[in-house]
């Protein structure tokens, strides 16, 4: 296996080679300060630098990680982030306030049914954004992720995978979560045909029949485990979803164990409940790196092919995430 | 990987040698690394080699990252956002910083000043905006329709009752409507008014919009005589005469939610504070027009300020401040009790609110 890439004095080879393509070497002393420092004007601006916060967490962990040897870059600012939310607001937040008071107003002056109606078309239209919201917060950062002079990008606005999210949903809820791995498949499948680096484009198609065998059992018993044997499916589900990924000419595996899923969570679950949710930088963090560690990368590639792309990607930040809260990192 | 030094060439700008670096280069149209040579002459950086060969003026250096030691820097063009440059060697970022200063300081993105200015500005326009909320929602309530704001108000009753009756016995009914009468004559700015009375042993008042006003019975039974209903009434009439409850309710749905989602939970905690200083201010000027209403109907203020005292527990009979519910929403002090005490002045010819036999009707509206 190919560790990594020497920098050598004649320049580097144009194609990279697998192996563990992806390194990480944050740590949580040098994190720890930033998110005291963020901490501190988070209250002093009653909550505005949050924004900015946010931010800074994220150029200092993808500055910490190397894809090849080369360092990743975020080029989102605060000012973007807080834009997008003020946005959000106007058209989404105050609206949506606005509609569930008029509804809650018509059941209480007796017409219940309208009231009813217009609470359910109201969540409808908030589940629908919750998708969006996802999808725009990836692209947004894809957008602002800058490796090797390259930006990442993902194309359409997120609108019509909501949707899809939405109706997926009430699939999951009718088959009491049967189809999941249908749904989880194929939004993982959308959001990724869609992604590209450069010139260079992701793919994904996958035989959801693989996948079934193992969550049919899992399935079975989740009760009784208490769900502790999802995590045996999410181990398995992960790896095939990194296998039946390419980029270009590069090919993925990221083979966990259960066992090792079921501690990264347990102790991402402690952090926040401890910190109360404070500690979200430490898991994004550990997320990252947890990724990194395990993440295998065969093939190789030609850095030339990699053009730079011509999508400007979005101006303004994710503000649909920061309002629902699925920002993530 | 060393610097090499090149003694022929000296800057005008540092008393330095020219020295060169092994670099990478990128230049923001593929992915492609180039291996260049990166060297610090006079008129600026060059970068030179493979194929690439173009000079960076120092001023338009931007350093993005830094090796802990200080031996790898990777930095860009203030005027590009694509090229990058990783350069690698012995002390290179202190090398650097010789000729670009900037180089020795905070990497881009770990610069705090300007998030701070803006950020502190973004914060000062908001707390400025969320001191002007009561002065915008009091001008905007009154342009309700009244449609709308009776509208408003029935729901908003409707949610306080919940399913508690509302009390409609007869004589009850005839005293209270004199009573409201009696406040309103000769006041021809006042809107009518909806005074009703809720079955319920709470000792409070309510005016929702559009001139709904709500007593509760538990208030009634809690007076000592029909000048202290008609003060608590006149109170309420002030509330709704100035629009507090439209313009709190519009401060909720517009400004409030504005102030919560943009500041998160520290929004919240802001929010609440200014709430609190919006409703004492409200609560002055609902006494203010009660000593007014009052003192037209020659109804004597003594009534509204002893039962102040007796929910504040001032008073020698042990007082009323165990039911805390009117006192969470009314802000009580001895202050309030003592303006509105003075709003008769002696001598001023004052006769009861109600007579005895009205009065009695008034105790038994919820009874039927």
């Amino acid at each position: 296996m190919n560790k990594e890439e020497k920098e050598t004095p004649g320049g580097a080879p144009p194609a990279a080679a697998g192996g563990k393509a992806l390194q990480f070497d944050g740590r949580w002393t040098e994190l720890l300060p930033i998110v005291l420092v963020n901490l501190l004007l988070t209250i002093i601006t009653i909550g505005i630098f949050r924004f900015w916060a946010r931010t800074r967490v994220r150029r200092y962990l993808w500055s910490r990680a190397r894809l090849y040897g080369e360092p990743l870059e975020y080029t989102g600012t605060g000012l973007e982030l807080f834009v997008g939310f003020v946005v959000v607001f106007f058209v989404v937040l105050l609206p949506l306030t606005l509609i569930f008071f008029a509804a809650e107003m018509l059941s209480q002056s007796g017409r219940d049914l309208a009231g009813i109606f217009m609470l359910f078309a109201t969540y409808l239209a908030i589940f629908w954004l919750i998708g969006a919201a996802v999808y725009r917060a990836q692209r947004y950062r894809m957008s602002r992720t800058q490796w090797r002079g390259i930006r990442g990008a993902q194309l359409e606005r997120g609108y019509r995978y909501g949707a899809i999210a939405l109706g997926f949903l009430f699939l999951n809820g009718f088959t009491l979560g049967l189809t999941a791995p249908v749904a989880a498949q194929t939004l993982y499948g959308y959001r990724m045909n869609r992604r590209y680096f450069g010139s260079g484009r992701f793919r994904f198609k996958a035989p959801v029949e693989a996948i079934y065998p193992t969550y049919f059992v899992c399935w079975i018993l989740a009760v009784p485990t208490l769900f502790i044997s999802l995590f045996w499916y999410y181990a398995r589900y992960f790896s095939h979803i990194a296998r039946h990924t390419a980029f270009e000419g590069l090919g993925f595996t990221f083979d966990i164990k259960p066992g090792q899923l079921f501690w990264f969570w347990f102790v991402n679950l402690l952090i926040m409940v401890f910190t109360l949710t404070l500690g979200s930088p430490f898991v994004a963090m550990r997320k990252i790196r947890f990724l990194a560690e395990n993440l295998q990368v065969s093939g190789t590639l030609d850095f030339e092919t990699i053009r730079q792309t011509d999508q400007a990607g979005p101006s303004i930040g994710e503000g649909l995430a920061e309002a629902f809260d699925v920002g993530g990192i | 990987m060393a610097e090499s030094e090149h003694p022929a060439f000296s800057g005008p700008t540092f008393s330095g040698k020219v020295y060169g670096f092994d670099a990478g280069f990128f230049d923001g149209q593929t992915a492609k690394r180039h291996a260049v040579r990166a060297s610090r002459r006079p008129e600026g950086l060059a970068i030179e080699g493979d194929g690439i060969s173009l000079i960076w003026r120092y001023p338009e250096l931007v350093l993005l990252d830094a090796a802990r030691d200080g031996h790898r820097v990777q930095i860009c063009h203030a005027g590009e956002s694509g090229p990058r440059l990783t350069m690698t060697g012995a002390n290179v970022r202190y090398l650097l910083a010789q000729a670009a200063p900037q180089i020795g300081q905070a990497a881009r993105g770990h610069r705090l000043l300007r998030p701070l200015l803006i950020s502190g500005g973004l914060t000062a326009a908001i707390i400025v905006f969320a001191l002007a909320v009561p002065y915008l929602s009091r001008s905007i309530a009154p342009l309700v329709p009244e449609r709308w704001a009776g509208g408003l108000g029935d729901a908003v009753i409707a949610m306080v009752s919940e399913t508690r009756t509302r009390c409609t016995a007869e004589g009850g009914r005839a005293a209270l409507d004199r009573l409201t009468e009696r406040l309103r004559a000769g006041r021809e700015d006042i809107p009518a008014m909806e005074v009703g009375v809720i079955d319920d042993p709470g000792i409070n008042a309510f005016a929702a919009p559009g001139g709904r006003i709500v007593l509760l019975e538990g208030l009634i039974r809690a007076a000592k005589g029909p000048d202290e209903v008609a003060g608590v009434l006149a109170h309420e009439m002030g509330h709704s005469m100035h629009y507090h409850s439209l313009a709190r309710l519009i401060e909720a749905l517009g400004a409030g939610i504005f102030l919560e989602s943009i500041g998160g939970d520290f929004g919240s905690l802001a929010n609440l504070a200014l709430t609190l200083s919006y409703s004492r201010e409200d609560e002055r000027e609902a006494d203010g027009t009660a000593v007014e209403l009052l003192a037209g109907s020659g109804i004597s203020t003594a009534g509204l300020a002893d039962f102040f005292d007796r929910l504040a527990g001032d008073s020698d009979d042990g007082g009323l401040s165990v039911y805390a519910a009117l006192a969470s929403t009314h802000p009580l002090s001895a202050e309030r009790a003592q303006f509105v005490r003075q709003g008769t002045e002696t001598g001023a010819a004052t006769t009861p609110a109600l007579s005895d036999e009205e009065w009695d009707a008034l105790k038994a509206i919820c009874d039927f």
